[in-house]
C-alpha cells in the first residue's frame, strides 16, 4: 500500500514556513532557548507567539490550550498546499495524535482541585483536557464531518497514525486523510520527562524539549510531493533489545536501501537502541538527527521528521529516506518515503 | 464487493465493570437489573455536587493478582484489562492478535495525579519515574499484552466517551479490507479523581439516580471498567458477527451534541449502510443515554428517525459512564443479551419525555430473542460513533 504525500504544514520553534524552517534546519540553526514559565530554569525550545498569530484569532479557539492552537494552525497549511475543496474535505478523514494531550489545562484544572478541595474545577479548562479535543477544533475549523480519529500514544503513534491513514485511503468513502500531530509545553511535562529521562537537560549534546506540530494531507491517487514507500503499523516491545530487534525485522522488508536515515534520536540513553538497528541494516547509510535543531516534541517530531524528508525528497536531494522511531514507551516503527510514483491521473490542482 | 469481504465475528471476549468481574457476574447483574451506582469510595468527594459512582469490586487486585502477582503493583486500569483479557483469552484459547485497537480517555490517570499532586505540592522527590511511565494512557494495554505475551502493534484510540466503539469499528475495518486477521479490541477507563471533579464542575453529574430517557433527568453517574474482544474473520456465517460501524463529527460544540441529533443519526444510519442492514431490523438500540438532559434528547431524537420501532434503554442507569470504555462494556453486554435472549434494563425510568416517544425497557429486563442490536457511543469534541453487532 502506498500514498501520496500532498499537503504539509508545521509549527516549529524555528518558525512555520515551509522553506525557511527546512533551510534553517539545513543550516543547522537551532532555535533561542529560554526557560519554562513556574519551572526550575529548564531550558526548553518555544514556537513565538506571533508564528500562529491566525489561529490564536479563531473564535472557536478563544479558550483553547497551545495543543490546539498549534495542531490547527499546521493544519490550515497543510490543507491550502493540498487545495482540498469543500466536497473533498467531506471525503477526509481526521487523524490527530498526541503523546500527553492538553496539559497545560490539566495541570491547572487539577491544581485547583488539588488546592481548594475536588468541587473547585474550572468548567472552562476541563473541556480542553480531553486528549480529543485537538482533533475536534481542527475538524471544526477546516470543515470535516467524516472519520475524526485521536490516537495516543509515544513517539511512534505517528507513525501509526500515518499507517492507519494509508489503510484509511482504502475505504470505499474515504479520498484524503490529514494526519496531524501537536504537542505543547508546560513545567509538569517538561518535568516528567526530564525524571524519566527522555529529555536530557544536563547534556549539552542533547535535544531540549520542544513544543509544536507537524500536519500532513494524504491521497491514494495522483503525483505528491513524495510517496509513502512502506508504513509499518510498528511492533510493541518490553526491553531495549527487543526495540532494535523489532526495527530489524521492519527495516528486512525495505529493500534497496534508504540513501538517508532521518533519525528520532535526542541525545538520551533510549538512542542507542535505535542507532545499534539502522548501523547494522543499513551500515554506511547517513543518518541526521533534526531534534537537534527542532526539539523533542515527542509524536509532533516524528511527523515534522517525515514532512523534512519530503521536502528533501521534493528537492530531488534524497530519493528514498528512512524514518525510524524508537518510541520511548513500548512500540518502535518505521515509514520508508520515495519519490512520487503515480499510477493514475493527478487529484492536485 | 461487499460480498468478498469476510465477516468479523466475537471469537471470545471477556468484561469487567460495576455490574461483575466477569461475563458470568454481568449477566446475574443485567437479569436483576442491578444498581450497581454507590458512594464513591476511591477518593474524597467533599465539595462535588455528585458523590457516587459505578465502582468495580473492591476483589480487583485480588482477581487480578491471581492471574499474575506483578498486577498488585498496576493501575486499575490495568488490573480491569488483566481480568478482562484474561477471561477472553479463555472463552479463545490460543488467540494471538495481529494488532490491537483500544480505547481509552484517561488510561493510568490515578498516577498522574500523584505526580501532579506531588508536584504541585512540592514534594516532587516521592515521584519515581515509574508513577509517570505508568501514566501514559497506553500504559494499562503495554501491561496486559506483555503479561499474555503479544507484541502486535497497537493503537490506543481516544475519542472521548465514544472511544470504546470506535476501537471496535477500526478493528472491524482492519480485519474486513484485510490488513489483520485476527484483532484484539476494546477499551478501559477507571475511575479518577481529576476526571470526576471534571463531570462535577460541568454539572453533568448528578446527585440523584442517574436517569436516562426519563423527563426528569439530571445527570449521569460516572463509572469504570474494562471490555476486550477477540476479533476474528470469518468466512461462513457463524457466531455472533461485529457486524457493521459508523463514526461521525459533529462540529456543533465541544461538550454539547447538536439538537437536532445530526450526529448520532449519520452515525447510525452509517453502521446501518456498512452493515448492510435495513433499519427495521434493529430489534434493540443499547443507547449512550448518559442521563444529561441534553445527551438524552439529542440520541433521543436521532433513534426516532432512524429506527423509531425498535426498544432502548440505557444500561448506564446500572453501572454508570464508563468513559472510553463505555462503548467496549457495552458492546459486551450487547452480546450477553444476543447469547442470552433479553434485552437489559434501563432502570431509575419513571417517565419518558412527551416528545420523544421511545420504546424505553423500563426497569426490568425484556425477555425477547434479539437477533441484531446496535449501540451508540457520544463523547466530547463532536464523536459520534455506532456498532451493530448480529446473529446470523
Amino acid at each position: 500500500m502506498k500514498a501520496q504525500i500532498i499537503g504539509l504544514g508545521w509549527v516549529t520553534p524555528l518558525g512555520r514556513d515551509l522553506q525557511t524552517v527546512y533551510q534553517s534546519v539545513l543550516n543547522g540553526r537551532k532555535p533561542v532557548t529560554s526557560p519554562v514559565p513556574e519551572s526550575n530554569n529548564q531550558q526548553v525550545y518555544r514556537v513565538p507567539a506571533d508564528t500562529i498569530a491566525d489561529a490564536l484569532a479563531l473564535p472557536r479557539l478563544r479558550r483553547s490550550s497551545a495543543i490546539s492552537h498549534f495542531a490547527v494552525a499546521a493544519a490550515i497549511d497543510a490543507v491550502a498546499q493540498a487545495g482540498l475543496t469543500e466536497e473533498q474535505l467531506a471525503r477526509t478523514t481526521l487523524i490527530f495524535t498526541a503523546s500527553d494531550g492538553g496539559v497545560i489545562y490539566t495541570r491547572r484544572f487539577y491544581g485547583d482541585v488539588v488546592e481548594h478541595g475536588p468541587g473547585s474545577g474550572s468548567p472552562l479548562l476541563f473541556p480542553e483536557t480531553v486528549y480529543n479535543a485537538p482533533a475536534s477544533h481542527v475538524a471544526g475549523t477546516v470543515g470535516l464531518s467524516g472519520e475524526v480519529l485521536t490516537l495516543v500514544g509515544d513517539s511512534s503513534t505517528t507513525l501509526s497514525a500515518l499507517n492507519m491513514g494509508v489503510e484509511a485511503l482504502q475505504m470505499p468513502d474515504v479520498d484524503f486523510c490529514l494526519i496531524v500531530a501537536s504537542q505543547e509545553m508546560d513545567w509538569i511535562s517538561a518535568e516528567a520527562y526530564d525524571r524519566w529521562g527522555l529529555i536530557n537537560g544536563e547534556a549539552p549534546e542533547a535535544a531540549c524539549f520542544s513544543e509544536g506540530a507537524a500536519a500532513i494531507v494524504l491521497a491514494q491517487e495522483g503525483k505528491g510531493l513524495a510517496e509513502i514507500g512502506l508504513s509499518h503499523p510498528g511492533l510493541s516491545y518490553g526491553t531495549s533489545d527487543e526495540v532494535t530487534r523489532s526495527l530489524l525485522a521492519i527495516f528486512d522488508q525495505i529493500s534497496p536501501p534508504p540513501d538517508l536515515i532521518i533519525s528520532s534520536t535526542s541525545g538520551t540513553h533510549f538512542d542507542q537502541t535505535e542507532e545499534l538497528a539502522y548501523q547494522e541494516a543499513f551500515p554506511g547509510v547517513p543518518a541526521i538527527s533534526p531534534k537537534m535543531s527542532l526539539g523533542d516534541a515527542l509524536s509532533a517530531s516524528s511527523l515534522q521528521h517525515v514532512i523534512l524528508g519530503t521536502l528533501f525528497i521534493h528537492h530531488g536531494i534524497h530519493r528514498r529516506i528512512l524514518i525510524p522511531v524508537a518510541g520511548f514507551n513500548g512500540q518502535a516503527s518505521a515509514l520508508l518515503l520515495t519519490e512520487s510514483t503515480p499510477q493514475t491521473d493527478s487529484v492536485i490542482a | 464487493m461487499s460480498a468478498a469481504l469476510p465477516s468479523v465475528i466475537i471469537a471470545g471476549y471477556g468484561c469487567v465493570s460495576p455490574l461483575g468481574i466477569g461475563r458470568e457476574e454481568t449477566v446475574q447483574s443485567l437479569r436483576t437489573s442491578r444498581d450497581s451506582i454507590s458512594p464513591v469510595r476511591l477518593f474524597a468527594v467533599e465539595g462535588c455536587q455528585c458523590r457516587s459512582a459505578g465502582q468495580v469490586d473492591e476483589s480487583l487486585t485480588e482477581r487480578a493478582s491471581a492471574i499474575a502477582r506483578k498486577t498488585r503493583r498496576w493501575t486499575r486500569s490495568a488490573q480491569m484489562v488483566a481480568c478482562a483479557l484474561d477471561e477472553a483469552l479463555r472463552t479463545r484459547p490460543g488467540f494471538r492478535p495481529d494488532c490491537i485497537v483500544i480505547g481509552t480517555t484517561s488510561g493510568g490517570m490515578s498516577r498522574g495525579e500523584d505526580f501532579m499532586r506531588a508536584m504541585i505540592r512540592k514534594e516532587g522527590e516521592v515521584s519515581t519515574a515509574r508513577r509517570i511511565r505508568d501514566y501514559v494512557p497506553h500504559q494499562p494495554i503495554l501491561q496486559a499484552m506483555r503479561l499474555f505475551g503479544f507484541n502486535a502493534p497497537v493503537r490506543v484510540i481516544s475519542n472521548a466517551c465514544a472511544s470504546g466503539s470506535n476501537a471496535l469499528g477500526v478493528a472491524r475495518q482492519l480485519i474486513r479490507h484485510g490488513h489483520a486477521r485476527r484483532v484484539l479490541a476494546g477499551g478501559y477507563d477507571s475511575l479518577a479523581e481529576l476526571v470526576f471533579a471534571g463531570f462535577d464542575c460541568l454539572r453533568a453529574a448528578t446527585p440523584e439516580k442517574c436517569r436516562p430517557f426519563d423527563e426528569k433527568r439530571s445527570g449521569l453517574c460516572l463509572g469504570e471498567g474494562a471490555a476486550m474482544f477477540c476479533l476474528e474473520a470469518e468466512e461462513h456465517d457463524i457466531g455472533i458477527r461485529l457486524a457493521g460501524y459508523g463514526s461521525a463529527f459533529d462540529a456543533h460544540h465541544l461538550t454539547q451534541p447538536h439538537p437536532s441529533g445530526r450526529g448520532p443519526r449519520i452515525a447510525m444510519e452509517r453502521a446501518l449502510a456498512d452493515a448492510g442492514f435495513e433499519a427495521s431490523r434493529i430489534d434493540y438500540v443499547n443507547a449512550h443515554g448518559t442521563g444529561t438532559p441534553l445527551n438524552d434528547s439529542s440520541e433521543g431524537r436521532a433513534i426516532l428517525d432512524v429506527c423509531p420501532q425498535a426498544p432502548v434503554s440505557s444500561t448506564k442507569s446500572m453501572m454508570g459512564h464508563s468513559l472510553g470504555a463505555a462503548g467496549a462494556i457495552e458492546a459486551a453486554i450487547c452480546t450477553m443479551a444476543l447469547e442470552e435472549g433479553f434485552l437489559p434494563a434501563n432502570i431509575n425510568f419513571r417517565q419518558g419525555e412527551a416528545d420523544l416517544p421511545l420504546d424505553i425497557i423500563a426497569n426490568e429486563i425484556r425477555p425477547t430473542i434479539p437477533r441484531t442490536v446496535i449501540s451508540n457511543s457520544f463523547g466530547f469534541g463532536g464523536s459520534n460513533a455506532s456498532i451493530i453487532l448480529s446473529t446470523p
